[in-house]
């Protein structure tokens, strides 16, 4: 377990500042532990009410010189006093992390994982974590155990983005105080370019089959057998037929006979940049779900034909980094 | 912070924390009101089973016009004790009907703390204040308990809460008590106190109308204690000295408003040993204040009137407690006396029967001293019996006791005795207080209860000043109805009583004691603990002339030290428990080297665990056991309560693991 705290300890004026109070530290790197000079706590409107109860009850113990109106005051208020540690420890010494952020669309939600980690032998209950001006989402962590939030923000602008500011607080056990604690991540994610509404795929006159045909000597699709030639890999080796005694027979794959799809900047000529960046983004996320193989032509960047989710994700990259 | 705007359970614990706020309250409560209030918390209880729908809003605001009308039908104010209490167990109760938010829940907790603080206006008892603790407790639990609004009701999550709760309490019990001592204490009041502010008790009154109530109330209720610094006073000086009557109308004895003389306006003298004394007087709602016959100094806060009776200035609304001097052997204005004619007033034509027995009677006597004497004679020679059942007396109350019914108790022969002497032209005045008090066997200081209250008489005679008579006391006890409380006061008859009780009787009077004990020492250190108890514990802990400033600092300081200590137990890191871990862990793998079977460090304590059974085949169930209680506490989602459990099994295990 590793307790790994920032290095520098801050300066008094540091600690003093009163913006690390309502933004939080500088940005910085997991994982972040919450400790003494980074959580802060304050009453809520009800431990405000309540305070104000106890002032009435104490004057009329004071003016009824009654003792047990005097005992119901102090107990009542040293419950509240008991009640910060409590609700102070909720937070105290909690590690917290990021687990990986997937990538997101322009105009839709970045889904931020964030991993609790309690070093405590006492659970701690309803923690509060949440964007700025986001609804918070509760958790409650085991003793020793661990919990993961998925904190969800409108995902920004495409390219590179900081993860931002998030809070973590807590009101238990009373209500009548708010500890709370800001994160301030120096990671970031990525966001891909918002998807046009214009989902229909280029016209395939522009799209590059192969000349040659199906040769069989792919490596994608099954595309037959024949007799066994010496040379031909083992893997190749149609098992199931000589167990039938059919002899050795060879599976034959083909590949290239499917179509290949170009993606091409220029074929969006007279659009701005960002609408032609959001329909090639469409576009490889319906080639993507066609399952067809395709390159993405940009200015800067040629993307060899490919499928699958790594490629397409490295075309959504380069769509998203364009310019950048 | 947005929550769910419904409720999402019965909340029981709430419920339950509101019924206890309001039960001490049902005594005094008028009948309608009790019944309506429990009636809204069923309702309530009903509704979030699911059964019945709240009231609409039209609904709500018709209930509390109702029954505020209701309520002042019933007092006619809204203000003062009962009035004021009253009004505010409607509006908690009626807050139930509205109760949908996180802050509509926190209203209806911080307005059942108000309504228990407005049950101590009626009682500050010791029962009082565990309760106080129960109610405080589940209130908590049910603050806690809506902190987790999305979870399913269940008894493990509540009882759960109330444990936490009661762990919060118990934390704050400490801060709670430094501050209940060291808080600077303002004498109150700040405003004005309303009439009722008091608990009205049984007790001594400012009037005495013999023979118009025929059964006199016993109550065991203690009037006052007394601690005593040195000699206590014989059985038969235990005259508590209260409130003095003299204003006769013909058929009740009353006083005037108090004239209030300075002590050296009497002619006093003292004799004999003093007795000195710490009076704790029960609230009574009324000025006067006891002390034995004869009191010789003036405790603070108190004056004296012209019938040298005690007053307080203030009435004594909370426990009070004065220190006092009394000399039992006194003359009280031997020589002279003021104001004769109204110790002789008698309205015209009073008793005219009784009138001519006193004439008959000093006719034989040559003195007053004498005829006093031969009045009590005749007292104790006629039949007349002592009783606490007396018949009612209708036209002349003297003349009717002393021909006719001849029975009755202290007041009756008081008053006749009284009436009887201003007719034979001695000044006299009845007395009222308590007679007697028992030590508390347990504790070194004496009960006096309400059912001790009695009535004498004084008469003025030259030379020899007001003199005691207790005409009561002259009743042979042959004719005291047993079980009266006169008899039990004499110490033969008490002592022959004592010995004709079952074992268990006399078990349950010595528990009786004992919790009279107790509840003595609550009076004293928490009802009646005030600015001068505050001063006497500093200056028992070493700390003269205390000031405001000085109090708050101390405050301070100890409570920053209790708070710090606190915290440690809250903040009492994890990390602490799993190098504890370890280190158990390390003895039994040192146990187990000290054999050659080493662990790698790659190699993890299962795996370790497996190849230590192989070469200790006969431990292999105990190193199992120990391996797998090591990896849950490491790494499993333990409760704390578990852990600890696991954790004691654990050391003790690796303590008694014996390697082959």
């Amino acid at each position: 377990m590793s307790l790994a705290r920032r290095a520098p300890r801050p300066s008094f004026l540091q600690r003093f500042n009163l913006a690390r109070f309502f933004k939080g530290d500088a940005p910085s790197a997991a994982p972040w532990v919450l400790d003494r000079r980074n959580v802060y706590i304050l009453p809520t409107r009800q431990g405000l009410f309540f305070a104000v109860t106890l002032v009435i009850i104490l004057l009329g113990a004071i003016n009824y010189n009654n003792s047990l109106g005097y005992f119901l005051t102090f107990l009542l208020g040293s419950i509240a006093i008991v009640g910060i540690l409590h609700t102070y420890r909720n937070l105290l010494r909690l590690e917290v992390r990021l687990a990986n952020i997937e990538p997101a669309f322009a105009g839709g939600e970045v889904t931020v994982p964030v991993a609790l980690h309690n070093p405590g032998t006492e659970r701690r209950e309803q923690i509060a974590l949440a964007f700025a001006d986001q609804e918070p989402n509760r958790c409650a962590i085991p003793a020793c155990g661990q919990c993961v939030v998925s904190l969800r923000r409108p995902a920004g602008e495409r390219g590179w983005q900081p993860v931002g500011r998030f809070s973590l607080a807590s009101t238990f056990p009373l209500g009548l105080f708010r500890a709370w604690s800001h994160v301030v991540p120096d990671s970031h994610y990525l966001v891909y370019p918002e998807p046009a509404s214009e989902a229909r795929l280029p016209q395939t006159s522009r799209y590059m089959a192969s000349l040659v045909g199906d040769q069989g000597i792919g490596s994608d699709d099954f595309a037959g057998l024949r007799g066994y030639r010496s040379g031909d890999s083992l893997k190749h080796v149609h098992w199931k037929a000589l167990a039938r005694e059919q002899g050795l027979l060879t599976k034959q794959f083909g590949g290239d006979r499917s179509e290949r799809l170009w993606l091409d900047w220029r074929m969006l000529e007279g659009r701005e940049t960002e609408a032609r960046l959001s329909q090639l983004c469409r576009w490889v996320i319906e080639a993507g779900q066609q399952g067809l193989e395709f390159g993405l032509w940009l200015p800067d960047q040629i993307i060899e034909p490919g499928r699958g989710h790594a490629h397409q994700q490295q075309c959504l990259q380069a769509l998203a980094l364009f310019g950048g | 912070m947005a929550r769910p705007n419904r409720l999402p359970l019965p909340n029981a614990l709430l419920l339950a924390g509101i019924t206890l706020v309001v039960l001490p309250h049902v005594p005094h409560l008028p009948l309608w009101l009790s019944i309506a209030t429990l009636s809204v918390i069923a309702w309530r209880l009903l509704h979030d089973a699911g059964r019945v729908p709240l009231p609409n809003r039209f609904m709500r605001i018709l209930l509390v016009l109702l029954a505020i009308a209701v309520l002042l039908v019933t007092y006619r104010t809204l203000v003062g004790r009962e009035a004021g209490t009253a009004l505010l167990v409607l509006m908690l109760v009626l807050k139930l009907f509205e109760m949908r938010s996180w802050r509509d829940v926190t209203v209806v907790v911080f307005l059942g703390f108000f309504v228990m603080v407005t049950a101590f206006l009626f009682s500050q008892s010791l029962l009082m204040g565990a309760y106080t603790l129960v109610v405080v407790a589940l209130l908590i639990a049910s603050l806690i308990s809506f902190q987790q609004p999305t979870r399913p009701l269940a008894r493990e999550p509540l009882l759960g809460d109330l444990r936490h709760a009661v762990r919060l309490v118990l934390q704050a019990l400490p801060v709670a008590l430094i501050l209940f001592l060291l808080f600077p204490r303002i004498p109150g009041p700040l405003w004005g106190l309303p009439e009722d502010a008091a608990a009205s008790r049984t007790g001594l009154s400012d009037e005495m109308e013999p023979g118009r109530i025929s059964r006199l109330v016993d109550s065991n209720e203690v009037a006052f204690r007394v601690q005593f610094e040195g000699n206590r006073p014989a059985p038969a000086q235990r005259y508590w000295r209260g409130p003095i009557l003299w204003q006769y109308d013909g058929r009740k004895w009353q006083t005037e408003p108090h004239r209030v003389r300075l002590p050296q306006q009497f002619d006093l003298d003292f004799n004999g040993p003093a007795l000195d004394y710490q009076v704790t007087l029960e609230p009574h709602n009324r000025q006067w204040l006891f002390a034995l016959e004869m009191p010789a100094t003036l405790p603070e806060q108190a004056q004296l009137n012209s019938e040298y009776q005690l007053l307080s200035r203030r009435r004594v609304s909370e426990v009070f407690r004065y220190e006092v001097r009394s000399y039992t052997d006194y003359r009280l204005d031997p020589d002279i006396l003021l104001e004769r004619e109204r110790y002789l007033a008698l309205p015209p034509g009073t008793s005219p029967r009784t009138r001519e027995l006193v004439k008959a009677l000093a006719a034989e006597t040559t003195s007053s001293s004498q005829l006093v004497q031969r009045v009590l004679d005749y007292f104790s020679e006629q039949p007349f019996y002592y009783t606490r059942e007396p018949p009612l007396l209708f036209d002349d109350p003297v003349d009717e006791f002393v021909f006719e019914t001849r029975r009755g108790f202290c007041e009756h022969y008081a008053s006749a005795f009284t009436v009887m002497m201003r007719q034979a032209g001695i000044p006299a005045r009845v007395v009222t207080g308590y007679y007697g008090g028992e030590m508390n066997p347990l504790a070194d200081y004496m009960i006096v209860r309400q059912s001790d209250a009695h009535a004498w008489s004084e008469v003025w005679l030259q030379g020899r000043g007001w003199v005691r008579v207790d005409p009561t006391g002259v009743i042979p006890p042959s004719r005291i109805e047993m079980s009266a409380d006169l008899a039990q006061r004499e110490p033969a008859v008490r002592s022959r009583l004592d010995a004709e009780r079952p074992w268990w009787l006399r078990s349950l009077r010595r528990a009786g004691y004992a919790w009279d004990a107790v509840n003595n020492r609550w009076q004293q250190w928490v009802v009646g603990y005030n600015q001068s108890r505050q001063n006497a514990l500093l200056r028992a802990l070493g700390m003269e002339d205390i000031n405001w400033g000085k109090l708050v600092f101390l405050l301070m300081v100890i409570l920053s030290l209790a708070l710090l200590i606190i915290a440690a137990l809250v903040f009492r890191s994890g990390a602490k428990t799993h190098k504890h871990v370890n280190r158990i862990y390390h003895r039994f793998l040192r146990k187990l080297a000290r054999r050659g079977i080493n662990k790698s460090p790659a190699e993890t304590p299962g795996a370790f665990g497996e190849r230590a059974v192989q070469q200790q085949p006969t431990k292999s169930e105990r190193i199992g056991q120990i391996t797998q209680t090591y990896l849950l506490l490491r790494y499993a989602d333990l409760d704390t309560q578990t852990q600890r459990r696991y954790l004691k099994w654990f050391a003790r295990a690796v303590r008694q693991f014996r390697p082959d």
